[in-house]
């Protein structure tokens, strides 16, 4: 039988004694011990007199007597106490729960076997380490009809298990899962309808929407390498943004080999944030050193290797030493790095090194740069397969729910098919370490088309026990879930805190800086302080508002009123916000746009603002900017933002020189479309953060698909929520007036389905509680 | 929903994802508990110990005095303790303390260059941060053992601080259940005084359309064909989640959380400002079954007990916020009979000094602002303690179990003022309040395998003497 572990390299003394089967058996079980018995029955402590980590001790027992009668599985106490139900009182292990069934079935074959032991051999050395060379498997016999080669492995795998291929999804699920697994989007109706049913010709499509796929697989990698527009650490430089570098890597499709090169061993500046981690002011543990976060996130994201443990003392968990750790956090470190062990030095310095010395070494003699640079080598490097298999598994993960090996950070674990993660990552290096080849792959497979599993019990997932039938259930991310919000009901997000290029800045290009006219004709001379600012304009009649968008910045700060609602405030002139205002406009007859702004410092001031509506029957918009027809005040009495207030006295707005730093403004645009900002581009909020968007402190390789309490309320009635949906139901009323075609175009939008005959009532309903409903709905939160 | 079938499927809510089921596990056994709640007062900005509980020699202000000759800024006042005495202001609460236990010898961790949010953060998860898994607020872990007390009131609930200021960032990362999953964080009630918008239906919605609402979304449910389809954990959250929130939105507890319900009289007893308010919500709460509350005089740098500049003045406003508030929420509990069963702790991330920045022995260089501040005083700005100190601080408990009328620990009389008499460290404040809750020392969960115990390897020792 072919093992895939290393496990018998461990076992090498007095092998004569047994056979190569016994071996086998007496590393599992020793495994297994060493696993959940040693802790309390070991070196360190031996309660109740026993001990189970050498053979003389494990055979002599403890102070209840023998436990392990060789041969005799049925009669030896250490069986018996194993197997018996978590919570009884004699139970073992009595914390950690009870063993799965599959190590006791280990236990008794070993002890019916003889309890085999080679001399010397401890129960604390057999950690599994999976091998690190890439190894291409034969495509399973009897599979030659089927052309994808994840379907040839997974119908072998189903016929070792007599297992029937089940009919694959209907055309709705496979597109709708596709477009959310590559895209993060929902489809919309219209390309759910425009679909052929070639599914091949839909992932190409969907893969070759560069800006989408980029938006979605951010959200992947910032949770991966700790970047966040905002979060800990930034606020007194002790962390440093990835962010346009990361998003530019995965649009433009950086191989993933460059991707991992360039962040191990930075080229420029841009992409230097996720070895240089998070640092708090002031002195921190030894295990969490800067070059020791290198080290554990290195190892974490692109080996699937924990660290955490051997960066304090010798892992309890893995075959890895505190000694590992910090030979790898030695390539990053200017100096010989002093080892301390629980925080406590220990006198002696490590040099670098990598985990696996047969794919080279790393030169200590080299200046920093340079051993980053031969790190980055050998992490690329053909000979390593620990890289590839690392990735496709996440990749997997994140097309099924479940990764080939769980968790996906200890990739020395046994995937559930040794064979399809074997030739996934040798293809994926291969095809130039593609991301998209591999998601391609996948997404093309009759196996990504299978019926989704329903599992009742989260923890069944992550067991080693675990059997593939397919696709497991999952839950929208906070980000799929708010950007399926924003194109179904009305955008929750108006500004980008990356990209940003001033693109489709035409439609509000001749927009002016404005200033209240006092002081001199010098910018830098006026005042501090608040001014008003206001201009109205009469629309045309009978006819009807298409859309209403407003795009502001204010050098320092503004907050502006839309018809006497209070729209958008902002205190960085560095990037303009804008919104969408069109529920305003639902039958209005005029526009007013008022402001103040706020001059906090002493120096340069200036507004610049641009609204477009567009009108039924028009096809260039109506723009109102900043210039000539607004008018000004020092001073904002009762009601100096409502539409019919009269600032017939008001000073005239003048047009201020523009200070040459406000033209690098971000975002101020009005695009002919309404645009729609991926919440993978913005700062958490509040709604994300409860809807699961993790706080990027630590390195996170998934999301919690459990529904909680907190979400809940937020979605029931938060704040943020609520507002959207209200403004959905003004717009989705204005734009479709008759409510059963309303409610048939609503459910087109969020389940890409019409409302069944029963579902016709309700359309009875006020859309906004339509929309909520429909939004919570397991058929909108799942993907199945 | 009867509260048995509630707790039991929010435990097995509590699996943070398909990599990580969680389950906690202890050998020791869980001690008798004496408190059902807990009330955290927090003095978020470094709330000086010589100026609050533990007053040492008082120094008036005079032009030219030398900043080394000044150890409290305010005269010191007799409590209702024989022999204690409260810096002055503080005599409201002085009065009450024969309910409770004073320790002058709170020492925490120095950690270098002072950072505020990263003390707090210590003190409230008692993990210094960076941290390589996500560490829970104390709020966290005692929700996740214990559960809510009250199904329909939230089990860990932060009151007063806000998160838009200074440094929020920080902050957000430990008002956080971590490793145990989003269902044991802190549901957030910024301003007491809107607390109820956050436990009723949506703004301008009227309770019948709330209800006709949840009754679409059901019939939706029916309709849409997914009823049936259940069986995996994702959607049984979700429609039970959106169930208990209805039902929390709707349930007559929502009004303990309406600060206008409550007499005019005792409202004002407490209304010093948004924490003697946040004080009368956690009293209320508590009635209603919350299980851990903390309130804040909110950190924010520079402000509140952040006393950087007019340090004396400043002190003399906040003890202004807390000292009636603080005494009325004590007499209230234990008129109420809960003082019994409620564990109130006021707590600071560290104390201040006059001179020293850290501790005395491994001193650390100030902030640029204390840099340059004049060895000798000439206004009445720089009167006041403007340093970091980590060598000591004083924490009040009242209730749950602790003893009524006792002090624990001492300090030098002359600088440095540090704890000279039974140091209590944060990892041993956090196993006394665990204690306190019947929650075993030595609880923990597998995080990525690895142990993660309620304090730092399970470290830190139950302190016996406070026990009552």
């Amino acid at each position: 039988m072919l093992r895939p572990f290393s496990l018998l390299l461990l076992v090498i003394t007095s092998a004569w004694a047994f056979s190569p089967e016994e071996l086998q058996l007496s590393a599992e079980a020793r495994g297994v011990m060493a696993h959940s018995c040693t802790k309390c029955h070991g070196q360190q402590k031996q309660k109740g007199g026993l001990r189970l980590d050498t053979r003389e001790a494990a055979m002599k027992g403890g102070d209840d007597g023998v436990a392990i009668i060789a041969g005799k599985a049925a009669e030896s106490d250490l069986l018996r106490r194993v197997a018996l139900p978590h919570g009884h009182e004699e139970a073992m292990p009595p914390k950690n729960g009870t063993l799965e069934s599959a190590d006791v079935e280990t236990l008794r074959k070993w002890i019916a076997a003889g309890a085999p032991w080679p001399d010397g051999e401890t129960a604390g050395i057999v950690f599994q380490r999976a091998p690190i060379a890439p190894r291409k498997p034969e495509f399973p016999a009897g599979t030659e009809e089927l052309a994808n080669p994840v379907d040839k492995f997974v119908a072998a795998y189903f016929r070792e298990r007599n297992f029937a291929w089940p009919q694959s999804v209907d055309d709705r699920t496979f597109l709708r899962r596709a477009s959310l697994d590559l895209l993060g989007l929902q489809p919309t109706w219209e390309e759910a309808r425009a679909f052929s049913g070639d599914r091949e010709k839909a992932v190409d499509a969907l893969l070759a929407r560069k800006e989408d796929y980029a938006a979605h697989w951010l959200t992947t990698w910032n949770d991966a390498l700790r970047n966040d527009y905002s979060g800990t650490g930034y606020i007194d430089g002790g962390r440093r943004q990835i962010s346009q570098w990361l998003y530019a890597a995965l649009r433009d499709e950086k191989p993933f080999d460059v991707f991992v090169r360039e962040l191990v061993a930075p080229p420029s500046a841009a992409s230097d944030g996720f070895i240089k981690g998070i640092v708090w002011r002031g002195s921190v543990s030894a295990a969490q050193a800067r070059e020791l976060q290198a080290a554990q996130s290195v190892a974490q994201v692109f080996l699937g290797l924990n660290l955490k443990c051997a960066s304090c003392h010798d892992s309890f968990i893995s075959d890895y030493k505190l000694r590992d750790a910090y030979e790898l956090a030695a390539v990053f470190a200017d100096h010989p790095l002093n080892i301390a062990r629980c925080d406590k030095p220990t006198g002696e310095q490590s040099g670098p090194a990598f985990f696996w010395p047969e794919l080279g070494t790393i030169d200590a003699a080299k200046p920093r740069a340079e051993r980053q640079q031969q790190l980055a080598t050998l992490l690329t490097k053909k000979e390593n397969g620990r890289l590839a298999r690392t990735l496709v598994n996440r990749l997997w993960a994140s097309c099924f729910g479940r990764a080939l090996v769980e968790p996906v950070d200890s990739m020395d674990n046994k995937p559930w098919s040794q064979d399809l993660l074997d030739w996934l990552a040798w293809d994926f290096a291969e095809n130039g370490w593609s991301v998209k080849h591999t998601l391609r792959l996948i997404t093309t497979s009759r196996t990504y088309a299978l019926p989704s599993v329903a599992v009742a019990d989260a923890d069944a997932l992550g067991k080693s026990s675990f059997v593939f039938y397919g696709p497991i259930v999952r839950r929208l991310s906070a980000e799929e879930f708010t950007d399926a919000v924003s194109r179904v009901a009305s955008p929750l997000y108006a500004k980008r805190d990356l990209g940003g290029e001033n693109a489709d800045a035409a439609l509000a290009k001749a927009a002016a800086w404005i200033w209240h006219g006092e002081g001199t004709s010098q910018v830098s001379d006026f005042p501090m302080g608040k001014r008003y600012f206001r201009t109205s304009l009469e629309l045309p009649a009978g006819r009807k508002v298409l859309r209403a968008a407003v795009v502001g910045t204010a050098d320092n700060t503004f907050t502006l009123y839309v018809n006497g609602r209070e729209t958008l405030s902002s205190t960085a002139w560095e990037v303009a916000r804008s919104a969408e205002v069109t529920e305003l406009f639902v039958g209005a007859k005029s526009v007013t746009l008022a402001v103040v702004a706020d001059n906090i410092a002493p120096g340069a001031a200036g507004l610049r603002m641009a609204f477009g509506l567009w009108l039924e029957g028009q096809k260039a918009p109506l723009i109102v900017e900043t210039g000539p027809g607004w008018f000004t005040s020092a001073s904002g009495p009762e009601g100096w933002e409502k539409p019919g207030f009269d600032d017939r006295a008001w000073d005239s707005a003048v047009v201020v020189t523009m200070v040459p730093i406000w033209d690098t403004t971000r975002e101020f645009r009005l695009t002919s479309e309404p645009m729609l900002v991926r919440a993978s581009l913005v700062e958490n909020d509040a709604l994300q953060a409860a809807l699961g968007r993790p706080i990027r402190d630590q390195v996170t390789m998934g999301r919690a698909s459990q529904a909680t309490l907190l979400q809940a309320l937020t979605l029931t009635n938060g704040r943020t929520f609520t507002a959207t949906l209200d403004r959905a139901a003004i717009l989705w009323e204005a734009r479709v007036p008759d409510p059963k075609q309303r409610l048939c175009e609503i459910y087109r939008a969020a389940l890409l389905r019409d409302p069944r005959p029963e579902e016709l009532a309700f359309a009875n309903s006020a859309t906004g509680d339509v929309l909520w409903s429909l939004l919570l709905q397991p058929e909108f939160q799942l993907i199945r | 929903m009867n509260r048995r079938h509630f707790l039991q499927t929010l435990s097995a809510a509590g699996l943070a994802s398909a990599a990580a089921p969680l389950r906690s596990f202890a050998i020791a056994n869980k001690p008798r508990a004496t408190a059902d709640s807990v009330i955290l007062l927090w003095m978020g900005g470094g709330m000086a110990h010589t100026e609050t509980f533990d007053p040492k020699r008082c120094t008036p202000f005079t032009p030219g005095m030398e900043a080394e000759s000044i150890l409290s800024t305010f005269e010191a006042r007799p409590t209702v303790l024989d022999g204690v005495s409260f810096s002055e202001g503080l005599e409201e609460i002085g009065k009450v303390m024969d309910r409770g236990t004073l320790i002058r010898s709170h020492v925490v961790a120095d950690l270098g260059s002072i950072l505020h949010t990263r003390h707090q953060f210590h003190w409230h998860t008692c993990y210094a941060p960076p941290q390589s898994v996500a560490a829970p607020h104390i709020g966290a872990w005692i929700a996740r053992e214990l559960g809510p007390r009250n199904p329909v009131v939230p089990a860990f609930t932060v009151i007063g601080q806000r998160f838009n200021l200074g440094e929020k960032e920080e902050l957000k990362s430990f008002h956080t259940a971590g490793f145990l999953g989003s269902e044991y964080g802190p549901f957030i009630i910024e301003e007491p005084t809107a607390a109820l918008d956050a436990v009723r239906p949506p703004a301008g919605m009227t309770p019948e359309r709330f209800t006709a609402r949840q009754a679409m979304y059901r019939e939706m449910l029916k309709t849409s064909g997914f009823a049936e389809k259940s069986g995996d954990f994702q959607q049984e959250s979700l429609l039970r989640s959106m169930e208990q929130a209805y039902g929390l939105l709707r349930s007559p507890e929502a009004a303990a959380f309406d600060l206008t319900l409550e007499p005019k009289e005792s409202y004002d007893a407490y209304n010093t400002g948004r924490f003697g308010q946040g004080c009368l919500l956690a009293r209320r709460l508590v009635e209603a079954g919350a299980r851990f509350i903390e309130v804040t005089s909110e950190y924010i740098p520079f402000e509140y007990w952040d006393t950087h500049h007019t340090g004396h003045d400043r002190a003399a406003q906040m003890k202004k916020q807390i000292d009636r508030p603080v005494a009325q929420l004590i007499r209230d509990l234990e008129t109420r009979g809960l003082l019994d069963r409620t564990l109130v702790i006021l707590a600071s991330e560290f104390s201040r000094d006059a001179m020293v920045e850290g501790t005395a022995e491994n001193p650390t260089a100030p902030g640029i602002d204390l840099r340059n501040a004049p060895p000798k005083l000439t206004e009445p700005k720089h009167y006041g303690l403007h340093r970091h100190f980590t060598g000591a601080g004083s924490v009040l408990m009242f209730g749950g179990g602790v003893k009524r009328g006792y002090v624990h620990g001492k300090t030098a009389d002359e600088r440095p003022c540090k704890a000279i008499e039974n140091p209590v460290s944060i990892a041993d404040l956090h196993q006394t309040i665990h204690h306190c809750l019947g929650i075993a020392p030595d609880t923990h969960y597998e995080i990525e395998a690895r142990p993660f115990y309620t304090t730092p390897d399970g470290k830190g020792a139950v302190v016996q003497e406070l026990l009552a």
